[in-house]
């Protein structure tokens, strides 16, 4: 329909009933999605053009090489299965580098 | 994939780590969802006081949830348990805002969880020479 934007939205379970509690703020974020062109990759090019730019001393290697972190820890976290019952934990700021956790939280 | 973001992992991104922020965009870039439990934010902020829009573009993000706090009996009982034995008001919202074996709990504090849990209730996959990340600097 001419003059209407499609807009996607992904929501899980919980967040389906939060939006049912909540009409006017799940409303301000489906505009949020509809501000950002609906997309995901426009949003994400918004967050990373905004991240970017409050620090322009980094250079396309800083982020290349995060970005390679990144993927490898991500593909690390999901070739290891979860130990049953257990919150996967991922903590960044270990002296001796990135560590992953599959922590039994208490009853 | 689900990430949530505890108070420290959130301090990072409000403080500028490249890392968390890749890890963020990365996981938004692939489908996933961001969730941000509304008592880690608070104890964020609190650390962070200038942050040059960084928690405002989060939260502008339609993939980026911020969580309240559970409005069940049980589940805030829980949260105040895991406050009991000394986790902070923000990390106990967000372990309780984890869903076992689906998402994946985001911390910079180094040995986030030891202190509070016992030995037999982590597995630490990176004790093992093998099991070490072995990452690209």
């Amino acid at each position: 329909m001419r003059g209407m934007t499609m807009v996607q939205v992904d929501l899980p379970p919980e967040a389906v009933e939060w939006a049912q509690a909540h009409p006017d703020q799940f409303a301000a974020v489906v505009l949020r999605a509809a501000a950002a062109g609906g997309s995901r990759e426009a949003a994400v090019a918004d967050l990373r053009a905004r991240l970017q730019a409050r620090t322009p001393e980094r250079t396309d290697a800083d982020y290349a090489g995060a970005r390679a972190r990144v993927r490898a820890l991500l593909a690390r976290s999901q070739a290891t299965p979860v130990r049953p019952g257990a919150v996967r934990v991922l903590a960044l700021g270990e002296a001796d580098g990135p560590r992953l956790y599959d922590a039994v939280l208490p009853e | 994939m689900r990430l949530v973001l505890d108070p420290s992992a959130l301090v990072a991104y409000l403080r500028g780590d490249v890392v968390i922020e890749e890890l963020i965009l990365e996981v938004a870039a692939t489908g996933g969802q961001i969730l941000l439990p509304v008592h880690a934010v608070d104890e964020a902020c609190d650390q962070v006081l200038e942050d040059g829009g960084a928690l405002e573009a989060l939260l502008a993000m339609p993939m980026v949830t911020l969580l309240h706090p559970p409005a069940e009996e049980a589940a805030m009982d829980y949260l105040h348990r895991l406050v009991l034995l000394g986790v902070s008001t923000g990390r106990a919202h967000a372990l309780a805002a984890t869903a076992v074996g689906d998402d994946l709990l985001v911390t910079w504090e180094p040995d986030a969880l030891r202190k509070y849990l016992p030995a037999d209730q982590l597995l630490d996959l990176g004790d093992d020479g093998s099991e070490r990340w072995d990452l690209p600097t």
